[in-house]
């Protein structure tokens, strides 16, 4: 019996290293990738001429998103959900464009967008001596931050003068290391292509993060240079092969933030006041955006972008929350920190070096619970959302922190800061008064119903309704008109300070108390993150050496997977047990709508519709695989081993979420658009061959 | 262990309906076209659900039961065979019972896989006429094994049973 008990359990041992071993985990720098890794579980070697290509190929959407260049005239392909905004802002003149679709025909007609910016990672360079170099003995934790957060403007300063590169210094491992990264920058962006939003996000909120999915939420725009198609050197081949199963695919993207490396009261703080409270404001702001939208046709398209963007918050935060609300993965990241505590409790060298960084990250999370609410809406205009309060409040704090040096600026105002505030500050985007009214006052009625007893949201308010007051502000504004910000902006101090623009004027009356609360943050919780959070790294350091990978930050990263199908849990649309198949089909997207009566938001538009006989039903269009992504991926190629395109993610299935915290490949998929369907789709559904023969290689479009 | 009780508790009905007098003498065969929801594994499904019974006896009958389950992008079908009991009564409300074992095909987004189907259950019929009754119920409970994976659900249908033939 005994054997046997002995044997079962070296069995259950060696499964587990087997999971171990699937397990696909990473968020790599690419300037330590998993190079082992890989060539140990697919025999592939990432070497650096890959790297190096992959790296130059890829893109940073700076609103947020990924993409990558695919042709060497600057053609450049993300997620329609990416390109949104830009989409939206060109919907003017009664052209609807994310219901219609778009497609430039020639270069010429290829539609500038008013804000975009492209960012091409160059080069990556270690900066941590140099800003650790400026902490000295004897300064307090607030003092540290404000030495360091000066350090990094200057290293950025000096790489821009340098190299006239986008230069930004990034904090990894909480603060343990300072990287510079350095951009080529593209700001002339444009238009090339784009489906239908019914095509782009089928099966609407219902299917979001699910899989099946059927969705062709792909766009492409193009770069341009002294208003000349960009010459690139670098671009991802189109891959008209695709994928099969257990096939080795690499993601290269830009994963917005994940908090893997939290400690505990970081989890916690998260779990029980930062996710609560975003949970709630979300939803009441999609309940006020779906009416506000039911008011006309003209509403429901002006508002669509900001609801949509809303909804997918509300679901991925949701899915966020379940990994903390989930007593395993807690069990499992509380016996993690458990273990470093008790390493250091019983090394007294390791106790002098370190002291105990969990208690002091503990007391700052304590400190952010307290300030919570007058930081988000005061300091992060909760209470004052919209363009024009933002564009505001740009405004005010440009014209003070610009006067003063470099390094004491806050840093959105620092100067290798000012080109990319610049572009949005003079977008000529256009701006909605009504949206602008109806967000204003919302947020303005949440704040006050969240703080009844602040004085300065009663100051705000006076009187007045936040319903009337919104409507008196946005009326009576004239920052909507670009001239008037620019000359606001270049007039400084003085010009802002004698603005009687009503939201200049609300931006200035808040502004102090608004700068109080943010100071606390960043001396009491953000420096103390910084620098205890840095220690907690190197104790995981020390136990577990270069195989931990900084938590994501909105920088390129390499992740690795493999093409595979999985099992419903019970948490998605298909009942639990079911063998989900890794790909769908464009004929699948056909079935799933008439399944639903071609009712949105399951309705294909009229393009499909009609294409139906040209098109070949089996072209698989979405896939699952493993790699591990999160926010910010969208958007991001997905690279086969000889370096071409096979797909772009759009989206996780819902029981990827908890990655943000833990990641897990028994269950959890990434999903991308296959390269097959988006070229099926661009020359059999939409007529536009050149743009497939640009794909291709075969021509270059005119 | 919950398909044995429920296969238990079909055999007590069995020796139940078996060991009562015949009332009257029923129809030969009857065809049942009707609605039909389940839910499986969490998940609800809508669809249709059709059954052709032959009656050797008053009271014992073999059925053959066919049902289509849907909700994008997942489609069920079963066909399942097996005896089928009841109290042979030519009016008022009849129930029955039976248990029904085959075949399930489960697709998802265009790619399936056929496994075992089981049904087993029972329902109320109130005979309108002669040919005609109404089936008010029939709820069953869903077994399948497809491609490894057990599924277990509810059955519930409704609908009219066409009687042929007197016996």
């Amino acid at each position: 019996m005994r054997r046997w008990i002995l044997m079962s359990g070296a069995l259950l041992c060696l499964a587990g290293m087997a999971g171990m071993a699937m397990a696909e985990e990473g968020m790599w720098l690419f300037n330590v990738p998993p190079t082992a890794a890989v060539q140990s579980k697919y025999g592939f070697r990432l070497t650096q001429p890959w790297l190096d290509h992959v790296r130059l190929s890829s893109v940073r959407f700076n609103n947020g998103g990924s993409g990558s260049f695919v042709s060497p005239d600057g053609l450049t392909f993300t997620n329609h959900h990416v390109g949104a905004t830009c989409i939206h802002q060109l919907s003017t003149g009664g052209k609807d464009y994310m219901k219609a679709g778009f497609y430039a025909r020639t270069q010429a007609e290829e539609a500038k967008c008013p804000d975009l910016e492209l960012n091409v990672l160059q080069d990556i360079e270690d900066v941590t001596a140099k800003v650790n170099a400026v902490v000295k003995p004897g300064m307090s934790v607030a003092d540290q931050g404000q030495a360091q957060r000066s350090a990094m403007s200057a290293v950025e300063q000096e790489c821009a003068t340098a190299t006239s590169l986008r230069c930004d210094v990034v904090t990894l491992y909480s603060g343990a290391m300072y990287h510079l990264y350095k951009y080529k920058k593209y700001t002339d962006v444009r238009l090339v292509f784009a489906p239908e939003y019914e095509s782009a996000f089928f099966g609407g909120d219902p299917d979001n993060f699910e899989f099946p999915r059927y969705d062709l939420d792909a766009a492409f725009f193009r770069v341009y240079e002294n208003d000349r198609p960009a010459r690139l050197n670098h671009f991802f081949k189109w891959s008209t092969a695709g994928v099969k199963e257990g096939d080795l695919v690499f993601v290269s993207g830009h994963p917005g933030s994940t908090g893997r490396l939290n400690t505990m009261s970081q989890l916690e703080f998260l779990r029980d006041t930062g996710y609560p409270w975003t949970l709630e404001s979300l939803a009441r702001r999609a309940a006020m955006l779906k009416k506000f939208a039911a008011t006309s046709e003209e509403n429901a398209r002006i508002a669509q972008e900001d609801l949509f963007s809303i909804e997918n918050s509300l679901k991925a935060i949701k899915g966020y929350q379940s990994g903390l609300l989930d007593s395993a993965v807690m069990a499992r990241k509380a016996s993690e920190e458990t273990r470093m505590r008790q390493a250091i409790a019983a090394d007294p060298q390791k106790r002098a070096e370190y002291g105990d960084p969990f208690a002091e990250i503990a007391k700052s999370m304590a400190i952010q619970k307290q300030i919570y609410l007058p930081l988000t809406y005061l300091e992060r205009r909760g209470g004052f959302r919209g363009d024009l309060p933002g564009i505001a409040r740009a405004l005010v704090r440009a014209a003070d922190e610009r006067a003063k040096p470099n390094g004491d600026r806050l840093r959105e105002y620092r100067d290798t800061a000012l080109p990319s505030l610049e572009q949005g500050l003079f977008s000529t985007a256009p701006i909605y008064k009504a949206l602008e009214t109806a967000l204003l006052e919302d947020s303005l009625a949440e704040m006050k119903e969240k703080m009844p007893q602040s004085a300065m949201v009663s100051r705000v308010l006076g009187d007045k309704s936040p319903a009337d007051l919104a409507q008196s502000l946005i009326a009576s504004t004239k920052l909507d008109d670009v001239a008037v910000r620019k000359q606001l902006y270049e007039g400084g101090q003085q010009a802002i300070r004698a603005s009687t623009d009503p939201l200049i004027v609300l931006m200035r009356e808040i502004d102090a108390e608004s700068r109080a609360v943010r100071k606390q943050f960043d001396d009491e919780v953000d420096a103390v993150v910084r620098t205890h959070g840095g220690t907690v790294a190197k104790i995981r350091f020390a136990s577990e050496g270069t195989s931990i990978y900084p938590d994501a930050t909105f920088t390129l990263r390499l992740a690795y997977g493999a093409i595979r199908g999985f099992t419903e849990n019970g948490e998605g649309i298909v009942p639990r047990g079911t063998k989900v198949p890794f790909f769908t089909t464009i004929g699948g997207a056909y079935e799933h709508a008439a399944r639903h009566g071609n009712q949105p938001p399951w309705r294909l538009p009229e393009s499909w519709m009609k294409a139906k006989s040209k098109v070949n039903l089996n072209t698989p269009l979405n896939v699952v695989q493993t790699a591990d992504i999160i926010g910010g991926n969208s958007g991001s190629p997905v690279v086969n081993r000889a370096g071409e395109v096979v797909g772009i993610i759009f989206d996780g299935n819902i029981q990827s979420l908890p990655w943000n915290f833990v990641y897990d490949d028994v269950i959890g998929r990434a999903i991308h658009v296959d390269s097959r369907g988006i070229l099926e789709a661009v020359r059999n559904i939409y007529g536009a061959g050149p743009l497939a023969d640009e794909l291709l290689g075969r021509m270059a479009r005119r | 262990m919950r398909r044995i009780i429920l296969l238990g508790l079909w055999c007590g009905a069995v020796l139940l309906i078996g060991g009562l007098p015949a009332a009257a003498q029923g129809s030969k065969a009857e065809v049942f076209l009707g609605g039909s929801f389940t839910r499986t594994e969490g998940t609800n499904f809508g669809g249709w659900n059709t059954s052709f019974t032959g009656n050797m006896l008053p009271w014992l009958g073999v059925t053959a039961d066919f049902s289509g389950h849907y909700n994008s992008p997942v489609d069920i079908h079963t066909y399942t065979f097996g005896p089928r009991l009841a109290f042979p009564q030519d009016t008022g409300v009849v129930p029955f019972t039976q248990a029904t074992f085959g075949a399930a095909r489960l697709k998802v987004g265009g790619f399936s896989d056929t496994g075992f189907g089981a049904y087993i259950g029972g329902g109320l019929d109130w005979i309108a006429r002669d040919y005609l009754a109404v089936r008010l119920m029939q709820i069953d409970a869903q077994l399948m094994r497809i491609s490894g994976s057990n599924f277990s659900g509810t059955r519930l249908s409704f609908g009219v049973v066409f009687r042929l033939g007197r016996r």
